[in-house]
Order: C-alpha cells, then structure tokens, then sequence
C-alpha cells in the first residue's frame, strides 16, 4: 500500500529512535513529506540521511513549552500552513521506586509525555481547523495505561493521561473531520528498554513468557498500527486506543 | 493482473457476506487481493457480491449455508480448501439483531441471537484454526463484534449479551491460539449505513455522532483488512472501535 500517504505532511516526535523512528521510515514509505522531532541530534541526521524525500528534522526539547510551539511554526511555514497528520511518540521512561520518584522525574516525565502531545495537538489542531484539513493525530500511549509495572509511577500515570487526552481530543475535534487515536504498544524492544534487555535478561523473558504470542514487538510493527490510523484506512475510526501487546493484557 | 491476483492472494471466509457490512468487507478484500469464500443463507445475495468480488479483480465462492447448521464450519473450511487449496483468514460477520423491550423477547429471539452472533463464531474458529493448528499453518481472524459489546443501548439485551460474549471469547482465542502464531482480534463498528439501517438512524447521524455521519461498510472492511495483514503483526486479542467517536459520549 505504498503511496497511501501521499502528498500528506506529518509531523513524527521521538524519531531518533525507536518507535518513532520505525514510525518516520513508515509514513515515509507511504508516501508522506516530514517533520522529524527529537532531543537527539546525531540520530536524526541519521535517520534522514536514511530517508528519501523531502524530509526535515528538528532538534528540539519538548519539555520546553516554547519548543513545542516552534515545531508547530517550522512545520506551517515549511508546508504552507497544511499540516495533515501528528504523531506523538515522544516520551521518558525513568525507573524509580514510587517512594523515592524525584519531583524531577515526575515533571519531566508529564511534560515530554503528556504536556508535548497536548501542546502539538492542540496547535496542529488549531492549523487542521484553519484549513479546513481532516487531519489526523495518532498518540502512543502504553498498555501501562490499565497495567502498571513497578517502579514506572510517573510514566504510568502519563500514559493513563494520554489517552483520556486523546478520546477528548477526538470528541472535541470529530465535528471537525479530523480523528485522534491511540496506540497503545506492549513490550516492544527500543532504547527504553535496552538497558533491561541487555542487563536483566532474565527478567525480559519472565515478562514475555506471560505474552501469548511470546515475544516483544519490533518498533516496526508499532509503526504499522499507526500508519494504518492516520491514513484514510481508518477513516471511520476516532477516539480509539488500538492495543499492540501480543496479548500481553489479555490476562 | 486479474489471473495474478486470483491464483496468489491470500484467502479468507467471511460470513454473512451477502448484504451490509459483510458485503463490504468482502469486496474491500477482494480489492486487496484476497480470494474468498462468502456466505450466508441467500444465495442471489451472495451471487451479487460475488459479482463484485469478480469486478474487483479476484474471485470468490458461493457457499449457501445456514450458520445454526452443525456441518457448516467443515463445510466451509473445505470449500476454502477444494477451491484455493489453502486458508489464512477468517472473518465472522454473520449477525442478528432486533429492537425490543426486553420483557417482550422470546426464547426464539434470544435463541437466534445467541446461536448466530456467538455460538457459530466458537464452532467456525474452532473448525479453522484447529485445523491450522494441527496442520502447524498460522492465519488470523476477525470478528465482528460491536460498539454494544462495551455501551449500553435499549431494547438491545439479546444483541448486546451475544457482542458482549463476543468480545471476551475474542480474548480468550486470542490468548490460546497467540503461542501459535494465530491472532484473534475484533472490530467493533458503530452505526454502519446499510440496507438494515432504519432511516431514523441516518437522520439523527449528524447530531448523535461526532463525526456527523454514519459509517461505511468499506470503512468497516479496510479496518478488517488491516487485522488481517501483516501490519497488524503484534496486534491481538483486542478490538478496533470504528464508530465515529460514538462511544466517546
């Protein structure tokens, strides 16, 4: 289905790496024109250099307020205004015991994982709207969202966030033609995790042998759900939280 | 390109084909390359899906059948079998619905709701994926279950129970059938325009919907279609809500 995004602008944060990442290379295949967001520098100036089309990256820190606007501004005055789709896969994960999470870590975890995606969104909107675009906005949200894992207090409860912002979001913005949806992925092997992959391997396999399908998800196949909730495949489909665990919920 | 498609696309049974949301799912299939096995209980309704089946580009067989019938899962998974020599996906769209109080439902009604939406579903997922389990093959399904399988809605306790019962045995395949790399998954759809759907329905849409309109039977198949492939790789034992933004009042 190459070529279904064509002509479409997006805007993809987190796409240095992981699910982000695999989520840019996607939509690029399918055809669409980016803004590629991250903190990292270097990884987006690879990830471009591994694009073709008429790809631009931004380095920015979305838990600054004012870069969340700037990559709201870079992207109307690259595109003429037309911003066709959002997708928020930005986020943190710090590991703390709930007793000893730091108030840095709460607020740098809600401001790249709840307050960015609410920003963007709400500004991209805004430009949808304007225009007259039936938009779409996909947020990744987590299956931690109604599972926690301990020690992930803050990443938790922004994930639980997300997607209560993004069915109002999508009841807000349905009148308007444009659809806002979730994903909400199970253990999927990125940068968050590498660290518990490569050092408590042990652990990894516990928590997978509990997945009907027995295995993590590879970014690409996040990338794959959200690819099929921007484009007009899912034209029907707003203010939904589409679950890719594997089945890890299921029980 | 037309014999192309037909002699290598991947091929899957959709039931209650011949009208609504099962038509549409299965010419959205057919136009991405599946060949299929359509059924219902009528075969002039299932012959014009078929035609358009054919003007998509692939092929699809007629298999007239009543799902309450007890031989009706073999019966399918054989034709699959005799006429493209494989199986991979299976998408259970057959479904009754009524409107009324519940205390005016009879035992028939809720035996034929019940029977239809939830017990042929058991036996044709049993019948195919046992016999991809057996035979080490891996294949999805879908079920098309419905936004009342999470809200309630009145004069609706037979339909609602039977989706109700959909969902969580949509769940409990998911997770037997995950270790062998078969998925189960559902899509739940909101109001869909279709031949069933009263006019008060497509009257009221702008104001009881957020999108402001019903759905599409295709809007229903593309959703039908993403399960089904390989896009949808890590995906199972969940539902895709296709209703507009409907559950989100």
């Amino acid at each position: 289905m190459t070529g279904r995004l064509s002509g479409k602008n997006a805007i993809v944060t987190g796409a240095a790496s992981g699910i982000g990442r695999a989520t840019a290379r996607r939509l690029s295949g399918d055809g669409a024109g980016l803004l590629c967001v991250d903190r990292d520098e270097k990884g987006l100036a690879d990830l471009l250099a591994s694009l073709s089309g008429p790809h631009v990256a931004l380095a920015a820190d979305l838990s600054l307020p004012s870069a969340c606007t700037t990559v709201v501004q870079t992207a109307l005055e690259r595109w003429d205004g037309r911003i066709d789709i959002l997708v928020n896969a930005a986020a943190v994960l710090i590991r703390q015991p709930i007793l000893e999470h730091s108030r840095e870590t709460w607020d740098l975890t809600i401001d790249i994982n709840l307050k960015a995606p609410f920003r963007l969104a709400r500004d991209v909107v805004a430009s949808m709207i304007e225009e007259s675009i039936r938009g779409a906005v996909v947020n990744v949200g987590s299956i931690e969202a109604v599972l926690p894992i301990a020690g992930h207090a803050a990443y938790t409860a922004s994930k639980g966030a997300v997607t209560m912002l993004t069915r109002s979001a999508a009841f807000e913005t349905a009148p308007y033609g444009i659809r806002v949806n979730a994903v909400a992925p199970g253990a999927t092997a990125t940068g968050m995790n590498a660290d518990l992959r490569e050092n408590d391997p042990d652990r990894w396999r516990k928590m997978l042998a509990g997945t009907p399908m027995g295995r993590h998800a590879q970014p690409e196949e996040i990338a794959s759900v959200i690819a099929f909730l921007v484009s007009d495949e899912a034209s029907y489909v707003t203010g939904a939280v589409v679950t890719a665990d594997g089945g890890w919920t299921l029980h | 390109m037309v014999a192309e498609t037909s002699s290598h696309g991947p091929v899957a049974i959709v039931t209650g084909a011949g009208r609504g949301i099962g038509r549409g799912i299965a010419v959205t299939l057919a136009e991405r390359g599946h060949r299929l096995i359509i059924t219902s209980r009528t075969a002039g309704d299932l012959e014009q899906t078929r035609d358009l089946i054919v003007d998509a580009g692939s092929s699809g067989v007629v298999v007239v059948a009543d799902l309450k019938d007890p031989g009706t899962p073999s019966l399918l998974l054989r034709s699959a079998l005799d006429s493209f020599g494989r199986i991979d996906g299976l998408v259970n769209n057959a479904a009754l619905n009524n409107f009324a109080p519940f205390w005016d439902q009879t035992d028939r009604d809720l035996d034929d709701m019940i029977e239809t939406n939830l017990t042929a579903v058991f036996f044709l997922c049993r019948e195919v994926a046992g016999y991809w389990v057996r035979n080490g093959l891996t294949g999805a399904i879908v079920n098309i279950s419905s936004a009342e399988d999470t809200i309630a809605y009145p004069d609706q306790v037979p339909y609602a129970s039977s989706k109700g019962g959909l969902l969580s045995a949509t769940k409990v395949l998911a997770l037997e059938l995950g270790p062998f790399g078969i998925r189960v998954n559902a899509v739940s759809p909101g109001s869909v325009d279709t031949e069933m759907t009263p006019d008060i329905y497509r009257r009221e849409a702008p104001k009881l919907i957020p999108i402001g309109r019903l759905g599409e039977p295709r809007e229903i198949g593309a959703c039908v279609s993403f399960l089904l492939s390989d896009d949808a790789s890590y995906v199972t034992g969940t539902s895709i809500y296709a209703d507009g933004g409907y559950m989100l009042q």
